[in-house]
């Protein structure tokens, strides 16, 4: 072989080893083939018109900044979670991802706090009322919650977009003909009414028409909050530290303590409850597909659906008919079978912030990504982009259109308890059990079910979220203790320090509780 | 001569595999010996690329310790490797203060909440050691609140766990740290409700809790709200108007604002002075 081949061979070797070297280490903004600044943002949003929507805002950026390319990545629901942590763990993240859950594991592993941004001013509401208002308290919830803060990172991490709440859609062109009403439902007592009355016209006609399209997906909606209603007989003794708290722990902890049973009235007047209402869904609607509901009510085969915000404007923009919104009717204080278990209407006032994008920590141009984050939810901008997409707004002094007011949450009212499927476990084992509910005897088969089945499967509820919490007291844990070892190199932390041991100790009392909520449950598991 | 019988293939293979990523990653941060590298690698979450630092600075044994306890998958033999870390620097604790009750401490933490079952008996017992060893350091009046939680929730019967309950006060009263005194009466006041302590005991270690800083508004609301209920059911409805008055002031959103005002008007008529 000639002398000079090998070394040829190692220099050209080498000087590609040394360009995948430099590549590595760059990490400039990207620039697009113009030379300007690239940022991307990637969601899940494909109901028809949110990408235009978003398409037309970042034209005006742009016009506004020529330095900046922004590209919108969208992202089918079903593929979001492979998509994204290829993404993320490939090094090819974009700037900006919607956070779907709010599950806490990729948080700190992935993303940057954007408590600097969050704190201060939105430069683009100057000349409006929030002007000079931290961008935090722009919004009409305050955000001290997932996605927005996480208490356990003691840090900003989301940008929310919108609230989604659920309602009942109804076709307000064929409801008089139908109903006999010219308005909708006022309370459960009308809105069962009313549906029986839609059955009796079916039958008079002899043409296919159900009250309420249902399905897997949308029936819950109805029939938990229902059966959650009920609960709120038990405002004051489900929860140990009396704090009217009706969910998943506080009725676990009720349970395991022997503060109710099954066979207590107000749950058996869930059960009747739900088994009532089913009433008004289609024949196997807990069978069916979300698109099967959607078709039965686009094909006027179904007066009503159950939906939420984030939907309504594609339905309403699909459908030959005007469709009108009211909230999910619960029985009232004053109802002759249920009033006695009922405080009032529920309240909304805890719905939270959603569709909230993330600033990745592979983000080369955080400033850029953030000033984008800035706009989009600047009041003015924030006003069109709602109305535009049909989304509940949540900036303040930006009203909801006509159409989406009717979704906008309701802050009155009482606290909801929980359904019947009290946790994790618990819940996979009541969506089968369900089906019994609507047949012969069911509430009677569904008692007796879930008497045999709510201490273990309580037992196994708890295990499961009790193995999420000690990784939230860790991420906790070594916050306090590296400003304690080390207060020079971590002043940030050692400011953060009595805030991060206050959550911490909190996060610790639930882990408490969970293991004697456990220790008595066995207790009535033992012969 | 062909290129795979020369000496310098393989090099030259690895230098081909690197420049395309394939090789070992030049882009994650080498594993500093400073203890404050590695505690900020602990937090950053970036624990996959370690060199260990070697014996002589139990800041930087410590954050390997907490190293080996947070790496995926959390397996027996990841906290093996914690545990015999945390031990040497245990044993060493007479040369190496605080490292040595932090490390007592984290070897609580591992038996109380990194294993399944959790074993709230072997935590409380090293954290009972740290109270020992290091009663004067603020660090042990920290521990001391996972002590008097670990035994809470190990008692076998309501009259076992008031007698810990006492002790646990008694032990809260000597704090002299605000945070620890906060913590304190906060773990009192939540599990002397779940034990039912009595209304008049648990009240005063939820105002006790209140004197101290709280930083979050849910925090705060659900103490002044405890406070309030139990109050009103214990026969102070004086204290219990201040409560509840103090919530619906200071909470803009909340769906129970509206229960929180239907109790305050249900209430009996202020005493007259």
């Amino acid at each position: 072989m000639k002398a000079w081949r090998t070394p040829l061979v190692l220099l050209l070797l080498g000087g590609v080893f040394l360009w995948g070297l430099l590549r590595q280490l760059d990490h400039r903004p990207i620039a697009a083939a113009d030379g300007r600044t690239t940022i991307r943002f990637a969601h899940t949003q494909l109901e028809p018109g949110i990408r235009e929507a978003y398409t037309a805002i970042i034209a005006d950026y742009e016009a506004l900044h020529p330095n900046v390319r922004v590209e919108q990545i969208a992202v089918p629901l079903r593929a979001w979670a492979a998509w994204m942590r290829t993404r993320l763990v490939g090094d090819n993240a974009p700037d900006l991802l919607q956070l779907i859950t709010n599950d806490p594991n990729p948080i700190q592993r992935y993303y940057q706090p954007i408590t600097r941004w969050m704190q201060a001013p939105n430069p683009y509401n100057a000349g409006t009322p929030l002007e000079g208002i931290p961008w935090v308290d722009t919004f009409i919830v305050p955000g001290t919650d997932p996605p927005v803060f996480w208490p356990i990172f003691l840090d900003y991490y989301g940008v929310p977009q919108t609230f989604f709440t659920s309602r009942v859609l109804y076709n307000r062109t064929r409801w008089r003909e139908w109903t006999g009403r010219d308005t909708p439902p006022r309370d459960y007592r009308e809105f069962i009414t009313a549906a029986r009355r839609i059955r009796a016209e079916a039958e008079r006609r002899q043409q296919a028409m159900q009250p309420v399209a249902g399905s897997r997906f949308n029936a819950p909606m109805l029939l938990n909050t229902l059966f959650a209603t009920v609960m709120q007989a038990h405002l004051d003794d489900y929860d140990y530290r009396a704090t009217f708290d009706l969910e998943f722990n506080a009725a676990t902890s009720a349970f395991a303590r022997g503060v109710w049973s099954v066979r207590d009235p107000a749950f058996q007047a869930g059960l009747e409850l739900m088994r009532e209402a089913g009433g008004v869904f289609q024949p196997g609607f807990l069978q069916a597909e979300r698109d099967e509901a959607l078709f039965l009510f686009a094909q006027e085969r179904a007066l009503m659906l159950l939906s939420n915000s984030a939907e309504f404007g594609a339905i309403q923009g699909d459908v030959p008919f005007e469709v009108g919104v009211f909230r999910i009717p619960t029985p009232g204080p004053d109802d002759p079978d249920y009033g006695q278990f009922v405080t009032g209407e529920f309240s909304e006032a805890n719905v939270p912030l959603r569709a909230a994008y993330a600033l990745t920590k592979q983000s080369t141009a955080p400033d850029a990504a953030m000033d984008f984050m800035l706009y989009l939810t600047s009041r003015d901008v924030h006003e069109r982009f709602s109305a535009a997409v049909g989304w509940v707004p949540i900036v303040q002094g930006v009203k909801a259109s006509p159409e989406v007011a009717a979704f906008m949450p309701r802050t009155h009212g009482y606290p909801l308890g929980t359904h019947p499927g009290i946790g994790i476990e618990v819940n996979a084992y009541w969506s089968t059990l369900v089906f019994d509910l609507f047949g012969a005897d069911g509430v009677e088969r569904v008692s007796a079910a879930l008497e045999r089945a709510y201490p273990p499967l309580m037992i196994q509820s708890i295990n499961k979220e009790a193995r999420e919490v000690p990784r939230a007291i860790h991420h906790l844990e070594r916050t306090i203790l590296a400003p304690w070892l080390e207060p020079e190199a971590f002043p940030d932390l050692a400011a953060k320090s009595s805030e991060a041991r206050e959550t911490q100790v909190l996060l610790e009392l639930n882990l408490a509780a969970y293991d004697l909520d456990r220790a008595f449950l066995r207790q009535r598991l033992s012969p | 001569m062909f290129p795979f019988q020369s000496p310098l293939w393989k090099p030259a293979a690895w230098l081909v595999l690197g420049a395309f990523g394939l090789g070992p990653s030049v882009a994650a941060p080498s594993a500093s010996a400073t203890a404050a590298a590695l505690w900020q690698q602990v937090l950053d979450d970036d624990v996959s690329d370690w060199r260990d630092p070697g014996p002589g600075d139990p800041s930087a044994q410590l954050a390997l310790a907490l190293a080996w306890m947070q790496r995926e998958p959390r397996t027996e033999g990841n906290l093996e490797q914690a545990r015999r870390l945390l031990r040497s620097l245990v044993a060493d604790a007479a040369a190496a203060p605080p490292a040595g009750l932090i490390a007592e401490y984290l070897l609580g933490r591992i038996a109380h909440l990194y294993r399944y079952p959790t074993d709230p008996a072997t935590a409380a017992q090293h954290y009972h050691n740290v109270l020992t060893r290091g009663a004067d350091a603020p660090f042990a009046q920290h521990v001391a609140v996972r002590y008097i939680m670990a035994r809470l929730a190990d008692a076998p019967d309501a009259a076992d766990a008031h007698a810990r309950w006492h002790e646990g006060v008694a032990l809260v009263e000597g704090f002299t740290e605000s945070d620890a005194r906060r913590d304190g009466h906060l773990v009192l006041t939540n599990l002397g409700l779940y034990w039912s302590v009595s209304d008049e005991l648990v009240l005063r270690q939820a105002l006790a809790a209140d004197a101290e800083t709280l930083h979050q508004a849910g925090s705060r609301f659900t103490l002044h709200l405890t406070i309030a209920n139990v109050a009103a059911r214990s026969g102070r409805p004086d204290l219990a108007r201040e409560y509840y008055t103090r919530i619906l002031a200071h909470t803009p959103r909340n769906p129970k604002l509206s229960l929180i005002a239907d109790r305050l008007a249900a209430l009996p008529p202020e005493a007259k002075p």
